[in-house]
């Protein structure tokens, strides 16, 4: 044993698997959606407009490779490999470095262990890879630099007694793997939120709106606009927006989506959110603009969502053009492999680009889910969403005249009123008797009502405020 | 080595590329016969095509091999075998046989090997007539995604015809806030050149005598910004069309985009005094000018005209007249009377893009059902007028029945059309010759050939504004620095 720990080759080993293994946990721990997320934004192909058009050389020869590597990430096994083996393929070049000078290198190895917080400190947001492989080739070319020196000038340095001291020795890895932790974890806070998004994006990619309201708390969801529109998304698709949207801290019925915010987060979660009420000419359009934003100009989240679309509308030229794109990257055969009965399916058949009524400019919030709502009456979700955005938005008259319409398609039948829409139709009820006769409001809402109203006029508005946080009328006054 | 074993080594070798060479040009013979014609990508079948154009490669789909034999005048010119079913002709054989059949033409007879047909089939030999009217040498024109709010990489680019050589003339790899766009040559002269920049650092380039320099047109004058250029015959004047436009999303529907002008002036730039010379009549609110385009000889200036309506509510009541007025070069000004060649309240629809033949007998023009911005309508096609008669020409040949067909190009001989078409999936632009024959017939199209054919899918963007140039521009590397900024 005590040879093996003086053995420079063992101890390279041994300190290089350790250093994989931990880092390799702690990406795919604590950053598997980031990893994932990666993937999604990036784009690689071997067809010739890529190197031509899309990337400038020598400038993007690194995010051409890095682009490639990228590929591997959709597997967040592999992204945290990858990631590791950075840090582990810079240590290797540091020990190479070491064994060149040293006449005994294993007692200075310890100095191939301080470039990794530096490296490590700004990996997180190395979206593109480019800093992680430009770092790699450096200490490589670094390697063999003085690979070369060395045998030439034939080295063989005696170090310092008191720098080969075995506290040095152990003291120095290990705190240089904590830093190396410490900048991967607590660093900075901006890495978590990151990976809040890469999960919220990955949950809803694939629908999972239950796992959404888990991780984004009420509490979480009125700090942070960016999480509250997932929530409201999630909240709408499984049917509880009507009862549970206010705790979410909405102010607005613009909050629904994002406006204006070219970013791809924002472009994605638009793009979702079309997807969710059946506007594919949207699905399309925000995945452009997300693509876009790519390091590229394309990515891998935007074809893959192109060829999901186009498949469903039926246009087999287009869904067979990005297909036949995602071909010629080096991982897609199994993803599109499973598409190709859709696309035989729809061979030959004429696109459905779903047309009910006049055509409808995308425009607000309000005006577009109006527009939706029109062309699927018998839609709760669609429906939902629009009296959601009205109720945030404070109107009760116009919220009165909507649901009047929808009642006819969705409540005709006894079906139960939804919280909100029971306080927001007890507000109007003041000065539209019929309301309380025309629907079925429960009995518990309108004590409760009564209570409200009581207090409110008895000027002790904000103790019913205080008692009834998550009213309706609460939100309004 | 041993004389003796070199000698038997040379002579392996030599067998081995004869082999080589026989297998890859030897004649397979089909089984099987058909009388129907090859479903060929791109459709070459019955197309007439100048002598000077590249290869015309093509794809058969789900077959593995495919043979494609080319006789001229009963005479077989040469065979070429290809895997995945694409036909690549040689380049130098290509040219060879281009030189021959001018004024003739060649017949391509197709056999494909497939899963279906293990023996081989053997399809009708198809005609393509080539004709001894040049093409232009080069194309030039912007790469785009096919149209949405933001851009990120853009830029133009040349064509060389004859071959399949691509090269940047400038793109915004460099600087990516900029969009780069409407870019025109005078005359078709690959030494003079303009085009914009929007974004920070923006304006309006010019490239001419080797020099390129940047002038912000909309800090002169009456302070309009430029956008759809003109460039007079003589050089001297550029007219402008100065455009606020709009773009709509539908939420429903096959159009996924209406781009519209909220208004529209027309505008004159003085390239030699650097003035912005404005006509009243054409810079009111309630008319929207757009599109000028000048008649060969610099006399008359084409234009098309709306009246303003409020959009985007109205704007399938907006319908676009083409119209003229004279122009004197020397004065700089325009002539009082004003001429209406297509009146679209009457005839029906709006035309963009009046584009007159070089001899000056023929207006090209696209026809949509109204509004102004033709690829974003399916129903988009190209029309034709007799400038001499006023009447229209059947071009019905050009159009797709589905999918827009819109920008399009005279050759410098007049008889080359380029235009763009979205027929081949709907979303992106692919450019198409035609010809125009002497006797007055529209000829069938057909597309721009790639090396490779599958490029036509692969490439995700959308071929824009295409133009032809007589030559490979080559604007100084120094360009860039005029517009460049932070990304």
């Amino acid at each position: 044993m005590k040879r093996l720990l003086t053995d420079f080759r063992y101890m390279v080993c041994l300190q290089g698997l350790i250093l994989f293994g931990v880092l390799w946990g702690v990406w795919y721990v604590n950053y598997y959606y980031h990893l994932w997320w990666l993937e999604g934004y990036s784009y690689f192909t071997t067809l010739p407009d890529f190197a031509v058009i899309q990337a400038l050389f020598p400038d993007d020869a690194l995010k051409y490779v890095g682009a490639f590597l990228l590929q591997l990430f959709y597997e967040p096994i592999w992204g945290a490999a990858i990631q590791a083996g950075f840090a582990v393929w810079i240590f290797l070049c540091g020990a190479m470095v070491v064994g060149c000078l040293f006449k005994s290198a294993v007692k200075m190895l310890w100095l191939a262990a301080l470039p990794l917080p530096f490296f490590v400190v700004g990996q997180f947001w190395d979206l593109s890879l480019e800093r992680s492989i430009g770092w790699c080739l450096v200490a490589l070319g670094m390697a063999v630099a003085v690979w070369i020196v060395a045998r030439l000038k034939k080295i063989d340095w005696r170090p310092l007694k008191v720098l080969c001291h075995p506290i040095v020795r152990m003291v120095v890895p290990i705190l240089s793997l904590c830093l190396s932790v410490y900048f991967l974890i607590g660093f900075d806070k901006g890495y978590q939120n990151q990976e809040m998004f890469g999960r919220l994006e990955y949950y809803g990619e694939h629908k999972r709106w239950n796992e959404i309201l888990k991780v984004v708390t009420p509490q979480a969801a009125q700090r942070n606009q960016l999480l509250r529109t997932y929530a409201l998304l999630a909240l709408a698709e499984t049917g509880r927006l009507p009862d549970y949207m206010l705790r979410y801290g909405i102010t607005n019925s613009t909050e629904f989506l994002f406006f204006n915010r070219e970013v791809p987060f924002c472009r994605n979660f638009n793009s979702l959110f079309y997807r969710s009420v059946g506007l594919p000419n949207e699905v399309i359009h925000q995945c452009y603009q997300m693509g876009l934003q790519s390091f590229f100009g394309f990515s891998f989240t935007e074809l893959r969502r192109l060829v999901d679309t186009y498949l469903e509308i039926g246009d087999y030229p287009l869904a067979q053009k990005y297909m036949e794109v995602l071909s010629y990257s080096t991982f897609q055969d199994e993803w599109i492999k499973e598409r190709m009965p859709r696309l035989e399916a729809i061979k030959g058949t004429s696109p459905n680009y779903r047309m009910v009524g006049k055509a409808f400019t995308v425009d607000t919030f309000l005006e577009t889910m109006s527009s939706v709502y029109d062309r699927s009456p018998d839609n709760r979700v669609y429906a939902d969403l629009l009296l959601c955005g009205i109720l945030a938005d404070k109107n009760g008259n116009q919220f009165y005249q909507v649901f009047q319409i929808i009642a006819k398609h969705l409540f005709a039948k006894g079906e139960r009123i939804p919280r909100y829409y029971e306080e927001a139709l007890l507000l109007v009820s003041s000065h539209e008797k019929e309301v309380l006769t025309q629907y079925t409001i429960s009995k518990e809402s309108r004590e409760r009502f009564q209570d409200f109203m009581q207090m409110a006029k008895s000027n002790r508005l904000s103790a019913a405020k205080r008692k009834y946080p998550d009213s309706y009328w609460t939100y309004v006054f | 080595m041993s004389m003796k074993s070199k000698m038997h080594t040379k002579i392996v070798l030599w067998l081995f590329s004869l082999l080589l060479f026989v297998a890859c040009h030897s004649e397979r013979i089909a089984k099987e016969r058909t009388d129907a014609l090859p479903d060929i990508f791109p459709d070459y079948i019955s197309v007439t095509i100048p002598y000077n154009i590249a290869p015309l490669n093509f794809k058969l789909e789900n077959v593995d091999d495919v043979q494609a034999t080319i006789t001229l005048d009963g005479n077989e010119m040469f065979r070429i075998n290809g895997e995945e079913g694409i036909v690549s002709f040689p380049l130098k054989d290509w040219k060879q046989l281009m030189e021959q059949a001018k004024g003739k033409t060649i017949e391509v007879q197709v056999s494909a090997w497939s899963e279906k047909h293990p023996e081989g089939l053997e399809y009708r030999p198809f005609p393509v007539k080539v004709v001894p009217d040049k093409l232009d040498d080069w194309i030039a024109y912007r790469l785009i995604e096919p149209g949405y709010q933001g851009w990120r990489q853009m830029g133009i680019y040349q064509r060389e015809l004859s071959s399949f050589n691509e090269e940047e003339i400038i793109t915004n790899k460099r600087s990516k806030n900029a969009c780069i766009n409407c870019h025109h040559f005078p005359n078709r002269s690959s030494k003079s050149m303009m085009f914009h920049v929007r974004g920070k650092n923006g304006g309006t380039l010019f490239y001419q005598d080797g020099k390129v320099v940047k002038m912000n047109i909309d800090q002169i004058g009456p302070m309009k910004g430029a956008a759809y250029p003109a460039w007079h015959p003589e050089g001297r004047i550029i007219a402008f069309s100065s455009n606020i436009t709009r773009q709509i999303f539908f939420g429903q529907g096959q159009q996924p985009i209406e781009v519209y002008d909220e208004g529209s002036d027309l505008i004159f730039f003085d390239t030699q005094t650097h003035e912005v010379l404005v006509d009243p009549r054409f810079n009111t609110s309630q008319v929207m000018e757009t599109y000028p385009q000048w008649s060969p000889d610099g006399k008359t200036l084409y234009y098309v005209a709306a009246d303003f309506k409020d959009r985007p509510m109205e704007r399938e009541t907006v319908h676009y007249h083409l119209l003229s007025v004279p122009f004197d070069s020397a004065t700089r000004t325009l002539g009082e009377k004003i001429d209406t060649l297509y009146n679209a309240h009457i005839q029906g629809g709006s035309v963009s893009y009046p584009r007159v033949s070089p001899d000056g007998r023929y207006m090209l023009y696209t026809w949509t059902n109204f509004g102004t911005f033709p690829i974003w309508h399916q129903e988009a096609d190209l029309k034709m007028m007799d400038l001499q008669t006023g009447e229209a020409v059947d071009v019905s040949v050009w159009n797709d029945d589905k999918q827009a067909d819109s920008y399009h190009s005279w050759s410098a001989n007049g008889r080359w059309v380029m235009y763009g078409s979205r027929r081949h999936d709907g979303r992106y632009t692919r450019l198409y010759f035609a010809y125009w024959g002497k006797e007055g017939k529209a000829h069938k199209p057909f597309l721009l050939p790639q090396e490779d054919p599958r490029q036509n899918t692969w490439r995700l963007k959308s071929y824009n504004v295409p133009e032809f140039v007589d030559g490979q521009v080559e604007l100084p590397a120094s360009t860039i620095e005029l517009f460049k900024s932070e990304d």
